[in-house]
């Protein structure tokens, strides 16, 4: 009985709503970009009572203040981090158990929105509001953007995680495609799209996430200096993942040119898995050992940048170290590495410590040593300046 | 040669013929609409007006009187979801179709089946002229999407009715508010009471308030030729500025005097407070509200009209089908209170007074400068508006009961007829510029004054392709060049143009893109030229598709 006049269907049909009611909160959020502590707190209150009735206002906000603003950055919506959280809070708070505001948000702010940025972020918004329920009428317009919307992104590649939460494989489909699209660019923003593609896919089980890794470094084009792009993108390996992802990369080598891609990115990766969860650690060894081209850079990533105290390489020299088996590929590369780690890297190095791991294992493992040594002495001598990492060196192939 | 003027309104549609008296002095007559009940049987005498509201019987839209009628029974059996109302709200706007026996009826459709019952049951049956001129009037405020989508409901009526008209190169649309002052001054002319000197080259305000919109317009009046006759034809109408959309009218009072009812039904009857009811007992519940508020809105008016200061009512309301009587006790202290919103001293977005306000600050006019302040439209009547609108300006405003609801169809008659014998024509402003969104920020595209003026903007092509995309903001005239931060907060997304360039253009080419409205529809017509060489002529304004 009480919400006999709850019925918002008609304000919230579209953008327009009702134009002075519009045209009031444009003004509240024109205040609070630039207000003080207090105004800001004013206009949140003003708008918190509004509640649906504020949402084509906010929304044409969103609309015509993403973009530069004349005055200062910190009067557009896209730099001012406090204003872009208020209305994430306004949206998540009204859109819970009220359809019609989550219609409005898909229809104005994702189906119909033909400015990219504001798209992208009206989209991480409401995947933040549905988790994994989105309803067929909000499935149908996402599934079915207007030409505006396709007019400024061919590929579509901001509705993938969104598509993701409720249609696997049409999310597959749409990422196979835009990383397609996004590397004929060969620029590194749209390189960083692609990136975020596989981040969506990275829980993902099953042969998903090896096929679209095999997809985007085979399509990336060379020539280009992608390192610091690939090295901020990682993934997050999961237990389900780490096999396909490391049959894939392993499968990638050695293709012409492109095996610093990999490297960069799988480094990158391993580093950030275990800086996640270093119990994957184990995991990830264990695969590692059956992929005879990516092992070559496994303990450049285990061993990090500049983090040869964390608690995973601890664990893998406890491994080493006190490993019964008769020396093998692993341990060689393992000793490389720190070997390296003690003698030409970066300046920043706990050589004490470094050595502290050395002392015993060059006990255990004389022989191993000895050869290593040689090698990298040889390679000091050839690159007398190099700060760089030793590439690996095949000791003895084939034993892995 | 036959003349005619539709008023199509948020809740009703009128229309008028326009006549020479006797003197020769033009005026609109108020044609009656025939119409049936529910029961498919004429109602005598035939209504002036015609509700615009619809029902769907089966496959059938209903208009009207009958449409109403069929509503408020199907309450009964829950089909209020076939009745569609207050449909101009939607004009322009993009909002997802009706869908009715898997037919989608979009807004303009919706419309266009009460212009086209009034040409059937009214010019075609009624007139023996063979050529017709036709205006349809049209909120001053509404925006060339919602001009486009009227004029797109008239042709569709006009198409589907077969009836012929004589095309004029001014325009099918005139404002409401100036349509009103039209009829007034005519019926000033005429009646020879003189109410407002024209020979003082007088500055009016017309405040047009109807069921669903708000208007307010400033025109300034002279004769074109002081010595010659002092006829209609005679008077300039100079309009000066228009207010932007205002969306309030006689349905939010209604509305909201529903809601305190609604109030008063749960106090009276407390068993009510905790009762869940389903979509369509709400529906039905508001639907009943609503009707009964704009009765007893109507009551208590016209008893405050004659000193009273109190209406009582007994009211029978279903609730989940169950039978409750409603007391009802409308005070002026209570409806003073309830209507607070509106006509009190507040921010309120539906608030009557503000957008006066507004205006005065927007046109920088002081209030003690206009000469006249003429309230029109269906809501005018109301006495508690107009005493709060008197008390804002200090000083009483010009009304005219007999006409107020009826004048904005006659003012269309009687334009009808300046149109076909003077060729006459008076140009209106927009109520909005019109801006597209670059790289660095908003860029002005076509000005408020810019009717006759064609405005060049070039554009510089952000990569290699085929289209220039438009994407349009409403808002208010920043001047000239690129809209400043005191602009953003006015700017109304009105939706994507891409220009088709016909073939692929470089990165870097420099597109000239020309607006300009032509008549005053508001329409706004574009061009395109690439290195001196038009590659695309079209109108302005449509979505994407």
């Amino acid at each position: 009985m009480k919400h006999v006049f709850d019925n918002e269907e008609g304000l919230l049909s579209d953008l327009m709503g009702d134009p002075q009611e519009s045209l009031i909160v444009q003004q509240y959020i024109a205040d609070f970009l630039d207000g003080s502590t207090q105004v800001r707190t004013g206009v949140r209150e003003q708008l918190r009572q509004l509640g649906t009735k504020a949402f084509p206002g906010m929304m044409q906000s969103i609309l015509s203040r993403w973009a530069r603003v004349p005055g200062g950055n910190k009067l557009s919506l896209s730099e001012n981090h406090a204003a872009r959280e208020l209305l994430k809070d306004l949206i998540c708070g009204c859109c819970k158990n009220n359809s019609c505001a989550r219609e409005f948000i898909v229809r104005s702010g994702i189906q119909k929105n033909p400015f990219k940025d504001s798209r992208a972020w009206l989209i991480s918004v409401f995947s933040d509001i549905v988790g994994g329920k989105v309803s067929q009428k909000e499935r149908d317009m996402i599934d079915n953007p207007d030409d505006a919307v396709r007019s400024t992104s061919e590929s579509l590649t901001e509705f993938i995680p969104l598509v993701f939460k409720y249609d696997h494989d049409k999310a597959f489909t749409m990422a196979t495609h835009s990383i397609q699209v996004c590397l004929k660019t060969r620029s590194c923003e749209e390189l960083t799209n692609a990136l975020c593609l596989l981040q969506v896919f990275q829980n993902d089980s099953g042969a998903i996430i090896g096929e679209l890794i095999t997809k985007l470094f085979s399509h990336l084009p060379m020539g280009t200096n992608y390192q610091r792009t690939l090295e901020s993108k990682p993934i997050t390996f999961t237990k389900l993942s780490i096999t396909p992802a490391f049959v894939a990369l392993n499968d990638l080598l050695p293709p012409r040119g492109r095996n610093k891609y990999v490297d960069w990115f799988f480094v990158s990766s391993v580093c950030h898995t275990i800086n996640q969860c270093d119990a994957l650690l184990a995991d990830m060894e264990k695969d590692i050992r059956g992929r005879s081209k990516l092992v070559r850079y496994w303990f450049r990533a285990v061993l990090g940048h500049h983090q040869y105290k964390c608690p995973c390489v601890q664990k893998l020299y406890d491994s080493v170290n006190l490993s019964e088996a008769p020396a093998d590929y692993l341990k060689q590369l393992f000793i490389q590495y720190i070997l390296g780690a003690e003698n030409m890297w970066h300046t920043g190095i706990d050589r004490s410590w470094v050595k502290s791991l050395i002392e015993p294992l060059r006990t255990s493992h004389m022989q191993m040593f000895i050869e290593a040594e040689e090698v990298a002495r040889r390679i000091h001598e050839i690159h007398p300046d190099s700060e760089d990492a030793p590439p690996p060196i095949r000791i003895r192939h084939g034993v892995t | 040669m036959a003349y005619f003027g539709i008023d199509l309104g948020t809740t009703t549609t009128l229309i008028a013929e326009g006549q020479m008296d006797a003197r020769g002095m033009y005026c609109g007559r108020i044609q009656l609409i025939p119409q049936s009940d529910w029961q498919n049987n004429p109602i005598k005498p035939a209504p002036m007006m015609l509700p615009s509201v619809t029902f769907f019987l089966d496959d059938e839209p209903l208009i009207g009187v009958c449409a109403k009628q069929h509503a408020a029974k199907a309450d009964a059996i829950g089909y209020t979801d076939r009745y569609v109302h207050a449909v101009k709200r939607l004009m322009g706007r993009d909002v997802p179709p009706f869908v009715f026996s898997n037919n989608e009826y979009q807004p303009s459709d919706i419309a266009a089946l009460y212009v086209e019952y009034v040409i059937k049951e009214v010019i075609i049956r009624g007139t023996s002229d063979e050529l017709h001129v036709l205006t349809v009037t049209v909120p001053a405020s509404f925006t060339t999407k919602q001009r486009q989508d009227t004029l797109r409901a008239i042709n569709t009526a006009v198409h589907r009715t077969g009836v012929r008209l004589q095309v004029h190169r001014s325009s099918m649309l005139i404002s409401e508010p100036l349509a009103a002052l039209l009829s007034y001054i005519a019926h000033d002319i005429e009646s020879g009471v003189r109410k407002i000197n024209i020979d003082s080259h007088p500055k009016i305000v017309v405040y047009d308030i109807g069921g669903g919109t708000l208007d307010i317009t400033l025109v300034e009046l002279g004769w074109k030729h002081a010595t010659e006759e002092k006829t209609l034809s005679n008077v300039t109408f100079k309009v000066i500025d228009v207010n932007r959309y205002t969306q309030v009218g006689g349905e939010d009072f209604d509305e909201t005097l529903a809601r305190w009812l609604h109030q008063q039904l749960c106090q009276q009857h407390p068993v009510l407070n905790d009762l869940v009811l389903s979509k369509q007992h709400r529906q039905q519940l508001r639907h009943k509200l609503i009707d009964e508020a704009e009765k007893l809105k109507i009551r208590f008016n016209d008893a405050y009209g004659d000193g009273e200061t109190e209406v009582q009512k007994s009211i029978e309301v279903t609730v989940a089908d169950k039978e409750y009587t409603l007391e009802v006790n409308l005070t002026e202290q209570i409806a003073k209170s309830t209507f607070e919103c509106f006509l009190g001293n507040n921010d309120d977005p539906k608030n009557c007074i503000t957008p006066i306000k507004s205006f005065f600050e927007r046109t920088h006019i002081s209030p003690d400068s206009i000469d006249y302040f003429l309230c029109v439209g269906g809501m005018s009547k109301f006495v508690l508006l107009r005493e709060a609108i008197e008390v804002y300006l200090a000083r009483p405003v010009l009304f005219s009961m007999a006409t107020a609801e009826l004048a904005v169809a006659q003012g269309a008659a009687i334009y009808s007829m300046l149109k076909g014998l003077d060729n006459e024509q008076i140009t209106e402003p927009a109520s909005d510029a019109y801006y597209v969104q670059t790289v660095n920020g908003f860029r002005k595209i076509i000005g408020r004054n810019d009717a006759e003026m064609c405005v060049n903007t070039k554009f510089e092509k952000e990569g290699d392709s085929q289209y220039v995309d438009l994407f349009i903001f409403a808002g208010e005239d920043c001047g000239r060049g690129n809209a400043g931060f005191d602009v953003y907060h006015t700017l109304l997304y009105q939706g994507g143009e891409r220009i088709d360039l016909s073939r692929t253009y470089p990165k870097g080419t420099e597109v000239i893109v020309s607006i300009r409205y032509e008549g005053d529809d508001k329409t706004p017509y574009v061009t395109a030229n690439v290195d001196n060489q038009e590659v695309f002529n079209g109108i302005l304004g449509r979505e994407m598709q």
